[in-house]
């Protein structure tokens, strides 16, 4: 009797199988075509509820629904009134902490923004002028910067404004100087049939180096210096500030016809220019 | 037939617009034969790519020329000035 379920223990240790693995002895639960059945039930306990609720209660719930669905978020109100604290907390009349703000950013920026003006007004006194009013419209709208992009960014963009303003104030009574009927310059490159004199020199140019190397820059910079203001001004902000060529014929107050004319000889005066002063003192120029 | 001094204003349009068929064939052939076009639209083309494409960066920020320690005291007291007027707009 004892040794035969001693024999029977150590043949058989069914206690332990069973105990062990339960899981895999009970038969899988009937496909109900859900993932599984515990995501059934959590379902069932969530809607029981509901079925539950009277008329008006469910309605609320329907509309609740609504609400989710078509986006009104109670949470992103909270991160974004966060975010923009600083900012409204100046309806109080809290000036110093906006003005401090706006001074770190003086701090920072305030010679990238000068060196963007130059470039575009190429007239020290005014780029001076544009800058400060830049600035003092920066701490007036202060609070329209929501943070999602970086300070630079967003005073560049009230630069470009500012810059567009001066521009359009400039040329609206037909002020500045027209764009001229020949350009001498380039006229002297061709013949008398309009064939090159000289022609263009072969040179293989790689624009991801060149964007990196600093002595092109300076290069580019003196040679668009050296490009009548008109035309300079037509070329920056058509391909360096990609704006559309009908806005920048508003700007500028000129037709599309000396839109295109403006921006040939700029793009032909450029490429001249770095010809001469790129290719063939030390940039990877060859004879071709 | 286009000559050279047309054919580079034609290359020119062509970065900024679609230039009509008949343009584009007359420019399409001449710069088939002639080699100093075909270089110069090339050069503008890839001119044009390097200063559009930076990245944000602005190739022509020139930061040879620095503002005047002058001008910047004038941004600050003139800030100054904006925020205390705004801040008593009725001169309290």
């Amino acid at each position: 009797m004892s040794t035969g379920w001693l024999v029977q223990a150590a043949v058989f240790p069914v206690p332990t199988v069973v105990r062990g693995e339960p899981e895999t002895v009970t038969p899988s639960p009937p496909a109900v075509g859900w993932p599984s059945r515990r995501a059934y039930r959590g379902l069932v306990s969530i809607l029981r509820p509901v079925g539950r609720m009277g008329g008006a209660r469910y309605l609320i719930f329907a509309g609740w629904c609504v609400a989710s669905w078509c986006g009104f978020e109670p949470q992103g109100e909270i991160v974004h009134t966060q975010k923009t604290r600083s900012v409204t907390k100046s309806e109080d009349g809290n000036r110093p902490h906006e003005l401090k703000l706006i001074e770190t950013w003086v701090d920072e920026h305030a010679d990238y923004l000068f060196g963007h003006a130059l470039t575009r007004l190429r007239d020290r006194h005014v780029a001076e002028e544009v800058h400060q009013e830049t600035f003092l419209a920066a701490l007036k709208s202060v609070g329209k910067f929501r943070g999602d992009s970086s300070p630079r960014t967003w005073l560049v963009g009230l630069l470009r404004r500012k810059i567009a303003d001066h521009y359009r104030k400039r040329y609206r009574e037909g002020e500045g100087k027209s764009i001229d009927a020949t350009d001498l310059t380039i006229d002297a490159w061709f013949d008398e049939n309009g064939s090159w004199i000289v022609q263009p020199k072969r040179c293989e140019m790689d624009p991801a180096e060149l964007q990196q190397r600093a002595d092109f820059r300076t290069v580019l910079q003196s040679c668009l210096k050296s490009l009548p203001d008109r035309l300079a001004e037509a070329f920056v902000l058509r391909v360096v500030d990609d704006w559309k060529p009908d806005e920048v014929c508003k700007v500028l107050s000129i037709t599309p016809t000396n839109l295109w004319v403006a921006l040939h000889r700029a793009r032909a005066r450029l490429r001249a220019c770095l010809e001469a002063n790129w290719f063939e003192s030390d940039g990877p120029g060859e004879e071709g | 037939m286009l000559s050279c001094k047309e054919a580079t204003r034609l290359v020119s349009e062509g970065l900024d617009r679609r230039l009509s068929f008949w343009r584009r064939m007359r420019l399409r052939l001449h710069v088939v034969m002639c080699r100093g076009c075909a270089r110069y639209a090339r050069q503008t083309a890839i001119l044009d790519r390097i200063i559009s494409d930076r990245d944000g960066e602005d190739l022509f920020a020139d930061a040879s020329e620095q503002i005047s320690q002058k001008t910047v005291r004038q941004i600050r007291s003139s800030l100054h000035q904006a925020a205390t007027d705004t801040n008593h707009p009725d001169g309290k």
